[in-house]
């Protein structure tokens, strides 16, 4: 059996690489979170949930749109980019459930669905216009034309011409810094900084005379991305479970959960996240199935993210919160009908979009400890492996 | 039955078009012909503005928010093509004669910086 679960394993992993050697383009939007990523994944993701415990999970999370552009690829083309945006909102994901020998122990399937969302920058006009009315950006754009300009006057002069063209595309194109131009162009940067009273510009060559414009542009993207990033995303779900010898449902979850970025720093950022969820489970004190079991919980928690200053994507992350419970139903034999619990989840970025998530659930009632470990691997990062990034 | 003629519509004073006026400052050669600068964006969205420059003047200068074409019709040889804008996806720009550097030029969830010159 563990032979046959490795081969599913290996299968569904490798169809999604295969998958992008058809050259998808698809956009990896990864400076997200792996928390944001857990609660609505962007094309796909495959996880393989609680691998160490006893029920074990292989999920498939993804959208519509990103099955749609799978079949036909214009889809990926910015006015059916845009026209399907809502589409993206929408996430539905299987999952097959096992026991502690990989035996097939019941189905799962879920639907999600955005309320708000508020982070796809993507999709975001605001974004765009954020970029281009920021004094940085018309900076640049302004360094840009003027030398197109300067460089547009030596139409005679063929050879010096192209010389000057060449600095000028290595210098955009981030190869070659400010310091390592040719004086003529580094004079006329000088003077398009005084006659076109670009203070910002100034200060910027006379505190780093090895300003490089391309890593200056990627910084002023990624620093306006960031404010994106902390902006509010609402779900709303409904979850089922099925038994494992016939279709019905033995579980259902209605879920609603909201993440905020309350605080954005350079190395670090801090995000705040609520859940709530109503499961109806069957009562087993009953005879037969139902779904006479009620279970209300409430979470609340932080999520701090440690960030690479440089390239500003999260590395760790690390959320606490805890958890409410009240149960609607009848009680089994010791069990309270409200508890805590307090939990920590931990998440390691092993590669670019590939996560471990760790969570640590602790219940201060009968001090009892348990630990379960994921793997959360989004497709893109599997389609960067085959193209060696 | 003959119709009523109809009242001639008094005439537009001609506009300070100072992209006439620029024209007829810089010469044109006899080669001059249209040149088309496509915008093509996968995975987002983009805005991208394209000026056109002959000896140091800004001759004409249009922008497109959504894929498209950008027609430049009295392009000539040594004119220069400034290309500045944003993508938030994959973005390639195509201009469909010969440039220094040529193109397509490829852009992926960055501030558009470029220029080509007509060769």
């Amino acid at each position: 059996m563990r032979k046959t679960f490795s081969c599913l394993l290996a299968i569904a992993i490798t169809l999604p690489v295969l998958a992008q050697k058809s050259r998808l383009p698809l956009s990896a939007d990864s400076l997200a979170t792996g928390n944001y990523k857990d609660v609505l994944s962007s094309f796909f993701q495959l996880a393989f949930n609680k691998f160490t415990g006893p029920q074990k999970e292989l999920r498939f999370n993804s959208n519509p749109y990103a099955v749609m552009a799978r079949m036909d690829t214009s889809l990926l083309n910015a006015s059916a980019y845009y026209k399907y945006r809502h589409l993206r909102d929408l996430n539905f994901g299987f999952a097959a459930r096992l026991d502690s020998n990989f035996r097939f122990n019941g189905f799962s399937s879920d639907v999600k669905y955005a309320l708000i969302n508020r982070r796809d920058e993507t999709v975001s006009k605001a974004f765009i216009q954020n970029i281009l009315d920021d004094e940085r950006t018309q900076t640049i754009f302004t360094i840009n034309t003027e030398l197109d300009r300067y460089i547009s006057k030596f139409d005679t002069d063929t050879a010096h011409r192209n010389r000057l063209q060449a600095e000028k595309v290595a210098f955009t194109r981030g190869k070659i810094n400010f310091g390592q131009l040719s004086q003529e162009l580094q004079g006329q940067i000088k003077e398009i900084a005084l006659t076109k009273n670009l203070p910002l510009l100034q200060q910027t060559i006379d505190a780093n005379p090895n300003f490089n414009l391309k890593k200056t542009a990627a910084e002023v993207y990624a620093d306006i991305k960031e404010t994106i990033n902390n902006k509010a995303l609402w779900t709303i779900g409904l979850a089922d479970t099925t038994y494992k010898d016939q279709f019905m449902f033995s579980n259902l979850v209605l879920s609603s959960e909201y993440i905020k970025g309350i605080d954005k720093m350079k190395a670090r950022d801090l995000e705040l996240n609520i859940k709530a969820t109503m499961q109806f489970t069957d009562d087993s004190l009953r005879s037969g199935r139902d779904l006479r079991r009620n279970l209300l919980m409430m979470e609340g928690g932080m999520n701090l993210v440690l960030k690479n200053p440089q390239t500003l994507k999260s590395f760790f992350e690390c959320k606490f919160s805890g958890a409410y419970y009240h149960n609607f139903g009848s009680l089994y034999t010791g069990e309270n009908r409200d508890y805590l619990n307090l939990i920590a989840n931990l998440r390691i970025r092993v590669y670019n979009d590939i996560w471990l998530p760790l969570e640590i659930r602790y219940d201060p009632v009968n001090h009892n400890v348990f630990g379960f470990l994921h793997i959360r691997a989004n497709f893109t990062a599997l389609g960067d492996i085959v193209k060696g990034k | 039955m003959a119709k009523a003629k109809k009242k001639a519509a008094p005439r537009r004073p001609a506009p300070a078009a100072t992209r006439a006026t620029r024209r007829a400052l810089i010469p044109v050669a006899a080669g001059a012909a249209p040149v088309t600068v496509s915008l093509k964006f996968v995975s987002g969205i983009g805005q991208v503005t394209a000026s056109l420059f002959r000896q140091g003047v800004l001759i004409n200068m249009e922008s497109i928010s959504n894929e498209g074409d950008i027609v430049f019709s009295q392009a000539q040889k040594n004119d220069t093509i400034s290309v500045n804008g944003v993508c938030t996806g994959q973005a390639s720009i195509t201009i469909n004669t010969a440039t220094n550097p040529a193109t397509p030029d490829r852009f992926s969830n960055e501030i558009i910086v470029g220029g080509y010159i007509i060769s």
